[in-house]
Parts: structure tokens; C-alpha cells; sequence
């Protein structure tokens, strides 16, 4: 008898996206899709806690790491249908299908973090890319959003062909594609590392590109600005979450042995990932532009956990991501909240238009730079001291004075939205979901930082 | 240890914060300022009766709370306060009741923000000076920055957008470093935040050094010291009167105490081979800030400038780290915040008036507004440090404690001294004896300028000169909290 128990939440979502299939031939009013959507991804959420252990002999696994992505990636999936709601360019003649990539790329992502096998941590890569590249072009004949998805897709197939590469060679050395197997061997594994580092050098590319770290991340300002803004907000956090999770899962699990040999490379796309995000956002005019800039730098952050491969490592990665999707899609969702909020001009004297908009945002800026008491300082805390606990104290400061520039970018919205004026006065009066959203984000932003232990009972 | 019976040093941090939530409900501005300001006086009795309940005969902190905050990190909220620890308390609690008093009819839009946004500055700076625990301690010391930023950013002058990023730019690289220290600490400190059983551990000397330069970054920036200081004089500058109020009389003591508070007790072993060189940064301060506050032709950028220069005295007292130079380094922070917060006042009531800050175009106050010419001598005289007055003796214990470690850098003091006269006299004369040209009389009698001080201010002159004079006839008031904690100090750094 197989246990199912794990799965859980996958075969809930896989049923409510095969009775979606159904449901959107006879509903297709926008509220009625999105409300099925939108009640589905809540249902799955909370079959997450309940889903714990291990499937088909240890390929699948729902353990803290999996389970606290799983729900992040949901978090942002409720988010995104209810920000797609009322987003008017993303017509209604696509909106069936637009929640089905949106359902698709979730469980794709659901399955990406909880392999524990290279084969299955492949195809369910490659599911969820597919569902993205779509997304990136669902606005129907515009220029930038088309090019926004061929470019993805290009050069995403290339990326996962590094990543298959890299595959077939760790598979070369080990023969094996099962990551507590893998580990085994290359415990006892003494000549070859020339061999193994092309595989995890080629491994680390693929793995890098989908989540947007240097000097793999160039496609991700352009897709992040030519995709709709509701897709932009999934893409900041849903993918790049599956992709570092997979990374943790890949280097904390299959080649936590050779350790010595993937750390300097980490470090140095972890650094370079730092630099020059928090170098290029500085300038930047356009807000999707610049979080693209400022999620990246994210990534490289977690990245840092990453290379701690410890326990406590792990921890600072979910916890991170649960902080980054309320810290960051509540900005989308003060970006949403008014037509030209892509434009850094606009901000403006927000705080007269609109004071709790921009108190909500400055929150969030403030969230994200990393200062408390919000939930962003603690989860860059988590990170830094896992840095610090393994010993790597000059990663950590070097990282750290990285992220410096990074206030003053934030800061610059916050300026505007406080201490410059209007040239047009005009009250701004979003629409309800949006001033809920932003309402629950400011809320999360906060326990997370005052209260993290919460999230202990979550998990645990 | 007297156990209290209910959390009075909780409620004191976060008195201010409910007298926020309350504003926010405000509608009427004069119900707004008179809710701040009796928030702020209730904040200052209860305050005053723990001061008043502390022992000061007792070694250790007081009125000690500790409660489990983030389990799994190994934070506490663990706050309390000694004989140094208190004064802060009580000089925050003083300089606030000011802020508002002083912002009353200076602060015209968004009243009600600036109003809440101070109390929530109170609530902060007093956890500052509580925190026992180190990451309680960062959480307070960076979320400074946000109401700091706001307040200087809306209700600053002309070049309030530079001055307020720059300040948060610097406060900020200087207190990553210091998140890093206090993160390696936890693991070489048996895995907790706690101040308290961290510093019984003795650390490897080079361990300590790097962990006092980590603690340095902050901390210098903040003070600040000689070549971290040019955040300074933009953002008291532009910042409103009470900003500037809270940046001198609080902020600066922060980075300070926090010398006295960590930097001693975790790296005792790493202060002999770091103090000569803190030593010349403080002295170069000192005569640097004072030659450079010379040339300031506006007179809120001399007070600034004048900061400089008279913090250089205090970290030069701290780094004696004897007892006439660290009593006397406390006495001229809680000196230096009275002092210079009472300039900025002053100058802040001028400005209401005549609508300019250039020195050049004051004059003749003395015979057209005697009243504050009055209340600029006893500022100025204690900001010299006249006999008489508070500063004299802290500046006289400094100097004190400096000749005791090192003759060579207690000559150069007198020279500091000297130029510190300078510059305040120069003010002085300038402002009051010089003849305003007849024109620029005209103009300042057309707009009603030469109004005399009416009674919010006398009220706070009068407190102010109060504590100039008390203090400075009987230091003992502050002295005699300081002789216990700071023994306690020494001797643990000769061990």
C-alpha cells in the first residue's frame, strides 16, 4: 500500500485543477473562476500541515523545507488570483486558461520541492517553467509581453539543458539519481572530483538561472517588466522559492559530503548576486525594474542559507520566503493599487493621496531593507547567523555591507511618497481586495517580526 | 534585587506608544498636543518614581524583567537598568516632555503624525537605554531609524531629503557590522542573547578586537566620532527643533553609552591596545570639530559643529577608562544633551521669529529681546563650561581622567577649551551687541519679530537654566548613581 498521506495537498490541487477543467465550461465570469481558484488553493493550503513524510520509497518528501515552500507558494497563488481579479489587461477571453497556468506552475512547484530524486526533480522543473513561460505572455498580443516570454523560454530551455547535463554526469558517478544514494557514494568517492565539479558547476547554472542569480539573472528584469504586474508578483516569489529549495534540497542533502568543493562557488555567485543586484537597482525609475533588481538580490540572500547547509539554514530559507512573499506582494499589491504604480514619478506624495498606502509600503521598503521590527530583519538574521554559526564570518560581512546600498533604494520610494509633493492632487482610492491585501501583508510583515515563534507552532 | 511588583520599567517604554495609538484617533490639533504632552509628563513621573525607587548602593541592574520572547533564537525580552542605565532613561523622558513644548507652534502640517511619531521616538529610546538583551537591544537601536528618517524628511527645511537619506545611510553600514558581532557573539557565548551571562565569559584577546571593531562601527557613527561625522551637521541642520533636540540629546548618547554598556564589558582585554588610537580620534574631534564650528555663518550648523566637538570630549573620557574620566564622560552626555538641546530650542524660537538661521543677519537682541539674550548667556556659559554651571565639572573630570592616562593629550585639550570659548563667544557677541542695519530692523518690526518670550517658553528656559545650575552646584544628584556601576566596570576590567 502506498502512503498517499504526503501528497495530500499535490492530489487535492491535481483534482480541483481536473474539476476546474470542467467547472470553466459552464462558469466564465472572471468572479466565479477566480472564487473556485481562489477557495481550491486555500483548501490545499491547509491540507499542507497535515501532509508529512515520506512517498514512493523516499523519492517524495514533505518535510519542514517542503512544507513551509508549499505554503508559500500557495500564499502567493491566493494573492495573485485575487490581484488578477479586477487587472483589466489580462482580458476575460484568457482567464480560464490563465488560472490553469497559474494552478499548473503552483503544483509544479509544490513537486519541485519535495524531490529527493534528480529525475523527478527535473520534470517537475521543467513542468513548472512551461506554465511560467505561458504566463509571461498571456497579454495577448503585446509586443513586450511576448518577448518577455520567448526570451524566458529561450533561454530557460538552455538552462535546463545545463541542468540535465549536469544530471546525467552526477548520475555517470554515482549511478544513482537518489539523493541519500548519491550522498553515500560520494562519501566514499576519493579521485574523479574534476568530473564532479563539471556536474555541479552545470547543475549550479541551471539551478541558478531559474532562480535568478548572477551572472545567470539578465533575463529576469526583462521578463519581470514585460510580463502583467499580477504574473510579476508570482514570479518575485513562487518560482524563485522552488528553485532555491531545490537548490537546498540538492546541496544540503546529495552533496552535503563534499561540502569544501561548492562552497567557494556559492559564495562567489552569492556575492556577486549581492553586488550587482544592489549596484543596478540603484538607478532604476521603473518599480517592476527595480523589484526584479531587488529580487534578485533577495535570492542572493538565501543563497547564503544555502551554503550553510545546516539545519538552522534551512529554517532561514523557509523563513525567509515566508516573510519575502509578504513583504514583497504587498508592495506589488501598493503597486497595484493605482494605474501608473510602476512608475517611480508616481509615488509622489502617495502619502497624501493615500496615508495608509504609503505607511503600508514604507513598511514593507522598510521589510525588505531589513530593519525591525518587521518580519525582513529577522528572516536576514536567520540567514546571517547560519552564515556565522559554519564559520564563515568574512562571507557574512562582506554580504552584509553588500546589502547597504540596498536601503538606499527602497528609501527612494519612501522619500518620494513622504517628503515630495504632487503635482496633481488627487485622492487615490483602491479597489477592496487591494486595501485587504495590503492590510493582511502589513500584518504578516509585522507578527513575522515581533512574533516569529508563531511560525514555530506552525511547523512544528 | 527589589522585584517589582508590576512591569513599571515596561510601562515607562511603552507608555508613549499607547499615547500614540490615542492620537492617531485625534482629530482637533489642540487635543492632539495636549494629549503628547501630558503622555510625556505622565511618562516622566513614572519615570521619576523609579528613579527615586532605585538603589544606588546596589551592584547589578534593577527593576529587572525577563521574558522569553523568540524561543527558537534565544532572544529574550530581558530589560532592566543601572545607575548609568537610569540616567538615560530619565534624560530621554526630560528631553521629550521639550520636543514637545518646543514643537508647539513651530510644527503647522501633519501635526498629528509629528506628535505620534515622537511618542513612538520616546518609546524607542528608552528601550535603548533598557535592552539587556543584545537583539532586544538592535531591534530598539535600528528601528530608531524609521521615525528619525520621517521626522527629519517632512517637517525638515530646505535640504531635508539629503540631509535624512545621508543620516539613514551611515546609521545603517554602521549597524550591519554590529549585527554581525552581536551574531558571532551568540555562538561563541553559549548560544544566548543575554548581556548579562555573555559578559561573565572571557573571549580570546583577538576575538575581542574584532568584536569591539564590529560594536565601534555602530557605535562611532552614532556618537559621532572624527571621521564618521559627516552625517551630522546636515541632519541636525535640517531637522525640525525637536528632531535636532532628540538627534543631540539622545542619539548621540546612544552610540556612547553603548561603549560603557558593551564595548567594556565583552572586550576588556581588547581596550588597552585600542585606546590610544580611540584616544587621538577623540582629540582630533575635538579640535577639529572646534576649528571647523568656528566658520559656520549659520547658527544652527555652529550648535551641529559644537556637537562634534564636544562629543570628542566625551568618547576622550570614556577611553580614559578611568573613574574621573568615565564619570565625568556620563556627566557630559547627560550635560551635552541638556545644553545643546536648550541651544536648539533657543535658536528654534528665533527662527519662529525672524524666519532665518545666518548669524549675519541677527543683532541687537540685546537690546530689542532681553529676555533671550538672558537665556543665551546661561546657555552659552554652560556650553563653554563655565564654573558654575553643569559642564564645567563633567569637562573638569574629563580632563582629569585625561591627565591621570596621558599628559600629552591633556594640554591639548586647553586648547579645545580654548576654541570652544571662541566659538560661543563670537555667537554671543554677534548676535546681541552687533547693530542690525536699518532696513533689516524694519523688515523684522513689520513681521513683529521682536516678540518677547511668552510663557511656554519661559517655562522651558527656566527648567532648562534650572538643571545648568543644579547640576552644576551639586554634580552629586548625577554623580551618586554613577559610582556603583562604574566601580563594578573597572574592576572587571582589571581582571
Amino acid at each position: 500500500m502506498i502512503n498517499l498521506k504526503p501528497l495530500l495537498p499535490e492530489i487535492f490541487l491535481t483534482l480541483t485543477i481536473i474539476s476546474y477543467f470542467v467547472y470553466g465550461f459552464y462558469a466564465r465570469s472572471r468572479c466565479s473562476l477566480s472564487l473556485f481558484v481562489f477557495v481550491g488553493g486555500l483548501v490545499t493550503l491547509l491540507l499542507i500541515p497535515l501532509s508529512q513524510g515520506i512517498a514512493f520509497k523516499g523519492f517524495f518528501v514533505a518535510d519542514l523545507l517542503s512544507q513551509a515552500l508549499k505554503f508559500v507558494f500557495l500564499i502567493t497563488l491566493l494573492y495573485v488570483v485575487a490581484f488578477s481579479y479586477s487587472y483589466d489587461q489580462i482580458k476575460d477571453k484568457v482567464y480560464y486558461e490563465y488560472m490553469i497556468l497559474l494552478m499548473l506552475s503552483t503544483l509544479g512547484m509544490m513537486l519541485v520541492v519535495s524531490s529527493r530524486e534528480f529525475i523527478s526533480l527535473f520534470l517537475s522543473i521543467e513542468f513548472m517553467s512551461l506554465s511560467l513561460y505561458l504566463l509571461a505572455g498571456i497579454v495577448l498580443f503585446d509586443f513586450k509581453s511576448n518577448e518577455a516570454s520567448l526570451k524566458y523560454f529561450l533561454l530557460g530551455s538552455l538552462a535546463s539543458a545545463f541542468l540535465l547535463f549536469g544530471i546525467a554526469i552526477i548520475y555517470g558517478l554515482t549511478k544513482s539519481s537518489y539523493f541519500p544514494d548519491i550522498q553515500g557514494v560520494l562519501q566514499m568517492l576519493s579521485s574523479n572530483e574534476y568530473y564532479l565539479i563539471c556536474g555541479i558547476l552545470a547543475l549550479t547554472l541551471g539551478l541558478a538561472f531559474k532562480a535568478g542569480l548572477a551572472p545567470f539573472h539578465q533575463w529576469s528584469p526583462d521578463v519581470y517588466v514585460g510580463a502583467p504586474t499580477p504574473v510579476t508578483a508570482f514570479f518575485s516569489v513562487a518560482p524563485k522559492g522552488a528553485a532555491l529549495g531545490a537548490f537546498m534540497r540538492v546541496f544540503s542533502e546529495a552533496f552535503v559530503v563534499v561540502k569544501d568543493l561548492w562552497t567557494p562557488i556559492l559564495v562567489v555567485i552569492a556575492l556577486l548576486t549581492l553586488f550587482v543586484a544592489n549596484i543596478l537597482a540603484l538607478r532604476q525609475i521603473n518599480l517592476k525594474r527595480l523589484i526584479a533588481y531587488s529580487s534578485i538580490a533577495h535570492a542572493g540572500y538565501v543563497l547564503l542559507a544555502i551554503i550553510a547547509a545546516s539545519e538552522r539554514g534551512i529554517f532561514a530559507l523557509v523563513f525567509y520566503f515566508l516573510v519575502y512573499v509578504f513583504m514583497n506582494l504587498g508592495a506589488f499589491a501598493v503597486i497595484l493599487s493605482h494605474s501608473e504604480g510602476e512608475n517611480l514619478e508616481s509615488y509622489s506624495g502617495l502619502y497624501r493621496a493615500n496615508g495608509f498606502l504609503a505607511l503600508a509600503m514604507l513598511g514593507f521598503l522598510f521589510s525588505l531593507t531589513g530593519i525591525p521590527p518587521f518580519g525582513g530583519f529577522v528572516a536576514k538574521f536567520l540567514v546571517f547567523q547560519s552564515l556565522v554559526e559554519i564559520g564563515l564570518v568574512w562571507v557574512a560581512v562582506l554580504a552584509i555591507m553588500l546589502s547597504v546600498p540596498s536601503i538606499y533604494y527602497y528609501l527612494r520610494i519612501g522619500v518620494r511618497m513622504f517628503f515630495m509633493d504632487r503635482t496633481k492632487v488627487e485622492l487615490i482610492v483602491p479597489s477592496t481586495e487591494v486595501k485587504l491585501i495590503t492590510a493582511i501583508s502589513l500584518a504578516g510583515v509585522f507578527i513575522t517580526g515581533l512574533f516569529p515563534s508563531i511560525f514555530y507552532f506552525i511547523f512544528q | 534585587m527589589p522585584v517589582p511588583s508590576y512591569p513599571v520599567l515596561s510601562t515607562v517604554i511603552f507608555f508613549p506608544l499607547f499615547g500614540a495609538l490615542i492620537i492617531l484617533f485625534l482629530k482637533r490639533e489642540t487635543h492632539i498636543k495636549t494629549c503628547a504632552l501630558l503622555t510625556t509628563l505622565v511618562n516622566l513621573f513614572l519615570g521619576l518614581s523609579i528613579v527615586f525607587r532605585f538603589d544606588k548602593e546596589l551592584p547589578g541592574f534593577q527593576f529587572v524583567e525577563d521574558y522569553l520572547w523568540i524561543e527558537a533564537l534565544g532572544v529574550s525580552y530581558k530589560i532592566g537598568v543601572d545607575g548609568v542605565g537610569v540616567l538615560f532613561v530619565l534624560l530621554s523622558l526630560i528631553i521629550s516632555v521639550l520636543c514637545v513644548l518646543c514643537s508647539w507652534n513651530s510644527i503647522k502640517v501633519r501635526v498629528r503624525d509629528f506628535y505620534a511619531l515622537l511618542l513612538i521616538t520616546e518609546t524607542i529610546m528608552i528601550g535603548v537605554f533598557c535592552a539587556l538583551d543584545l537583539f532586544l537591544f538592535y531591534v530598539f537601536w535600528e528601528a530608531l531609524l524609521i521615525p528619525m528618517f520621517l521626522l527629519i524628511g517632512i517637517w525638515g527645511s530646505s535640504k531635508r531629503i539629503y540631509a535624512s537619506v545621508k543620516f539613514v545611510l551611515f546609521t545603517f553600514a554602521g549597524s550591519v557590522l554590529m549585527l554581525i558581532g552581536i551574531m558571532s557573539l551568540y555562538f561563541m557565548g553559549g548560544k544566548t542573547f543575554d548581556l548579562l551571562e555573555l559578559q561573565k565569559i572571557q573571549y580570546p584577546l583577538k576575538y575581542q578586537v574584532w568584536l569591539f571593531l564590529a560594536f565601534f562601527a555602530a557605535f562611532a557613527i552614532k556618537v559621532p566620532m572624527f571621521p564618521f561625522h559627516t552625517w551630522l551637521p546636515d541632519a541636525h541642520t535640517e531637522a525640525p527643533t525637536a528632531g535636532s533636540v532628540i538627534l543631540a540629546g539622545i542619539l548621540l548618547k546612544v552610540g556612547a553609552y553603548g561603549f560603557i554598556r558593551f564595548c567594556f564589558p565583552l572586550c576588556p582585554m581588547a581596550l588597552p591596545i585600542l585606546k590610544p588610537y580611540l584616544q587621538i580620534l577623540s582629540v582630533v574631534a575635538i579640535i577639529y570639530g572646534a576649528f571647523v564650528t568656528l566658520l559656520q555663518t549659520d547658527i544652527k550648523r555652529l550648535i551641529a559643529y559644537s556637537s562634534i566637538s564636544h562629543m570628542g570630549y566625551v568618547t576622550l573620557g570614556i577611553f580614559t577608562t578611568n573613574k574621573p574620566g568615565l564619570e565625568g564622560a556620563i556627566l557630559q552626555m547627560i550635560n551635552h544633551g541638556i545644553v545643546t538641546g536648550a541651544l536648539f530650542i533657543w535658536i528654534g524660537a528665533m527662527y519662529d521669529r525672524f524666519h532665518t538661521r545666518e548669524i549675519a543677519k541677527y543683532g541687537e537682541l540685546g537690546r530689542l529681546l532681553p529676555g533671550f539674550v538672558v537665556a543665551l548667556l546661561i546657555f552659552s556659559a554652560a556650553a563653554i563650561g563655565f564654573p558654575g554651571t553643569n559642564s564645567f565639572v563633567g569637562e573638569f573630570l574629563i580632563a582629569l581622567g585625561t591627565f591621570k592616562d596621558n599628559q600629552f593629550l591633556g594640554f591639548t585639550l586647553i586648547l579645545g577649551f580654548l576654541l570652544g570659548t571662541a566659538y560661543m563667544i563670537w555667537l554671543f557677541y554677534r548676535v546681541t551687541f552687533l547693530e542690525l542695519t536699518p532696513d533689516m530692523k524694519e523688515t523684522f518690526l513689520k513681521e513683529g519679530a521682536f516678540k518677547a518670550p511668552d510663557l511656554r517658553e519661559i517655562v522651558m528656559f527656566v527648567s532648562l537654566g534650572i538643571f545648568i545650575f543644579a547640576l552644576g552646584l551639586k554634580p552629586n544628584i548625577v554623580l551618586s548613581f554613577l559610582h556603583t556601576p562604574l566601580d563594578l566596570l573597572l574592576n572587571s576590567l582589571l581582571k
